[in-house]
């Protein structure tokens, strides 16, 4: 319980209400969503949390203690709960990068080379030292973004509040910043966003709050937050589109089993549980027979690259078509590899590319985005890697994810989940050796012991 | 839209060292004026727009449309200049009857004006020189190093900051008024503008607001972090400099006296 609110209330001096009795718990660690829509008063709630503003009545309590709202307390306050703004010109308001990064340990008190050595980490790390002498009016929405919450970041806060932090955006840019909010979160971070992009607070959060008019309305995982379809439609917003596909297909008897898949491949793996499928077939051949498909490859298989697949008809349509049920046999499972590209070698890459026979290769995060560029490596998916690379390899493709340092066990996390969740036969290593260290520790860390190198 | 400033933040010359720019261009200036023979003074104006062009790769058009905005006063100024002949010495040049008086151009008075033109001109481009390859930023920073007051520099450097936003701004509420009509005619013109200047000051003092609001959240405590520009001088770039200083010496002796009339 990191940062907590008893009974907030908060008044503009107009007198419009912006926060009713809002009592939350916001726990360490996770990633946090506020929905709302637009004058919801979520603004208004981050600028309580970081102290910006005083509340009316209640109390915000971080770490188990009570805010002051002296001086000194404000600070401490602001040091540990960074907010980066909705709007990047408001935020970036020094002349170059460099001194808006700089701006926060400056006026923390650290010694001029301490500043100096924490700016030049922020800027290797969200890969825009090429812009640390340009006006933030040079830069672009992304390079913006990634500036502003570089500036938040060097003051080492323990809570980083974003609000609307994919706004203005463009897809790739996007995902780059939930790439770096991930990666922050695995270093432990508390990441709370504000958003009325419900798709996105479905697929990221771990817990979402839902405001309507100044109240709290719901709180609870996205799952339960989002089924309830009405209470979502009285908020003025809409249901995640992927739980609306998925209560679709389900009414129609085509998926079953998770109800609240939250990315294309739970999506997709719901489809599972009766495989189905629609084929032609000659008029000899009566419902309960067996039709052999022989080999099926591509779009048409689920966990290999290839499928030897038998069917035996269940009901047969009066235009010559048939619903068969499809038992199937995986010929050659695909694989997910994971490399760490902040060890980037290029002989060992070029020999795990051969080896291992890839033929699909995904970069995630802007760092190592930009060393696969100079390198040359032609990168085939640079947005959704991990979803992507999953879904490929279900398909029989061997997919190889770029990423940097933080990501590896993220990745790796994320991989052995959905493998050890859905059952599907797939490879999954670390590989490279700077990779293969990094899984080692935190698995030796997590002692997750169920899980093998090669699943 | 492009300003100077971009151009300076776009030009190679950028990561020279500031101290050396700004001391060359002093050194050109002083030279130039100092000069009494209009040879040195050109061959400054011929160096610097070399070293802009060559070394700063500015753009020849963008550089002589700016140019030739400069030139077009100065020559102006300068031909009037050359018809205040009394006083001058020498032989007379021309003369123009205009009815009963008799403008006349001497001789003293047409090398003072072509002195004076070529002058001119060689400050001007050796201005440009600076202004096109040092951005605004740098100069701040060199500033500061004569601890001018560091409140009038911050406050500088964050009104140097939102001017591009407000910049922006303008230019998008008058393209707004623009598609609507707003500038169709005398009356609507003053009225249009009258809205967009009323609008953008109320946007200046909310975005002074949300700049408090920002600096604060992040621990304002009165410090902006400075910046310096490190850039150090190269033997090479220091050698064409005193090839350049002791060329301009050598031509200012040789050259003294020389006239074009």
């Amino acid at each position: 319980m990191i940062l907590e609110t008893r009974n907030l209330e908060f008044s503009y001096p107009d007198g419009t209400k912006a926060i009713d009795d809002i009592s939350i718990v916001i726990p360490e660690g996770k990633r946090i969503s506020f929905v709302g829509k637009n004058g919801s008063g979520k603004s208004t709630l981050f600028l309580l949390l970081n102290g910006t503003l005083k509340p009316k009545k209640g109390k915000i309590i971080y770490d188990g203690k009570d805010v002051e709202y002296s001086s000194s307390g404000l600070r401490d306050l602001r040091k540990k709960v960074g907010i980066v703004f909705q709007n990047s010109d408001d935020q970036l308001f020094a002349p170059t990068v460099y001194q808006d990064i700089a701006f926060g340990p400056t006026n923390l008190g650290y010694s001029k080379e301490e500043v100096e050595r924490v700016v030049n980490q922020m800027l290797d790390h969200f890969g825009i030292r090429h812009l640390k002498d340009k006006p933030p009016h040079h830069l672009s929405g992304g390079q913006k973004k990634r500036t502003a919450i570089a500036g938040v970041l060097a003051m080492d806060p323990e809570v980083i509040i974003l609000d609307e932090p994919l706004s203005n955006l463009d897809p790739v840019g996007a995902d780059e910043i939930l790439d770096i909010l991930n990666e922050l979160n695995h270093m432990g971070k508390t990441i709370i966003i504000s958003t009325h992009d419900v798709d996105l607070a479905y697929a990221w959060s771990d817990y979402v709050y839902l405001l309507s008019d100044s109240r709290l309305i719901d709180e609870g995982s996205p799952g339960a937050v989002f089924s309830k379809e009405e209470q979502v439609r009285d908020s003025s917003l809409k249901n995640p589109l992927i739980l609306d596909i998925y209560r679709e297909l389900e009414k129609r008897w085509l998926s079953t089993g998770n109800g609240h898949p939250k990315d294309l491949p739970e999506l997709v793996r719901t489809l599972r549980s009766i495989d189905l499928m629609r084929i032609d077939i000659s008029p000899e051949v009566a419902v309960g027979q067996c039709v052999n498909l022989g080999v099926l490859f591509g779009d048409y298989t689920k966990e290999g690259l290839y499928e030897a697949v038998n069917s035996r008809v269940l009901f047969r349509n009066d235009d010559g078509t048939a619903v068969v049920e499809l038992k199937r046999r995986v010929l050659r499972p695909g694989a997910v590899y994971v490399y760490n590209m902040e060890s980037f070698d290029k002989d060992e890459f070029e020999t795990i590319v051969k080896k291992y026979d890839i033929n699909h290769i995904g970069a995630m995060g802007k760092l190592s985005k930009d060393i696969a560029e100079n390198q040359g490596i032609q990168i085939v998916c640079n947005s959704g890697v991990i979803d992507r690379s999953i879904l490929n390899a279900i398909t029989g493709s061997r997919c190889l994810i770029l990423t940097s340092q933080g990501m590896v066990a993220h990745t790796a996390k994320r991989v052995r989940d959905y493998i050890k969740n859905s059952g599907i036969r797939l490879i999954f290593s670390p590989i490279g050796k700077g990779a293969a260290e990094i899984d080692y520790q935190t698995q030796a860390a997590g002692s997750s012991s169920d899980l093998d190198k090669e699943i | 839209m492009r300003n100077m400033d971009d151009i300076a933040l776009l030009s190679p010359l950028r990561y020279k060292n500031t101290t050396l720019k700004v001391l060359l261009v002093i050194f050109a200036l002083a030279a130039g004026l100092l000069a009494n023979s209009p040879v040195l003074p050109a061959f400054i104006l011929i160096c610097m727009i070399f070293a802009t062009l060559v070394f700063g790769k500015i753009p020849i058009r963008l550089y002589f449309k700016l140019f030739l905005s400069v030139l077009g006063f100065i020559a102006v100024s300068c031909i009037i200049l050359a018809f205040f002949s009394i006083g001058q010495g020498g032989g007379v040049l021309l003369e123009i009857p205009v009815f009963k008086w008799m403008l006349t151009v001497t001789q003293g008075s047409a090398n003072l004006s072509i002195l004076i033109f070529v002058r001119s001109l060689s400050g001007v481009s050796s201005m440009f020189f600076l202004a096109m390859t040092t951005p605004i930023l740098e100069l701040f920073s060199y500033f500061k190093r004569f601890s001018f007051l560091d409140v009038f520099t911050e406050l500088t450097m964050l009104i140097y900051r939102y001017i591009f936003v407000f910049l922006d701004l303008l230019l998008n509420i008058q393209s707004a008024q623009k598609m609507r009509f707003g500038y169709r005619n005398y009356r609507s013109t003053v009225y249009s503008a009258g809205l967009l200047v009323g609008s953008l000051f109320i946007q200046t003092l909310e975005q002074g607001d949300r700049l408090y609001l920002a600096m604060n959240s992040r621990c304002y405590d009165g410090k902006l972090a400075h910046y310096e520009a490190k850039y150090k001088i190269s033997v090479p770039d220091v050698l064409l400099s005193a090839v350049f200083v002791f060329s301009v010496i050598a031509v200012f002796i040789y050259s003294r006296g020389i006239q074009v009339f």
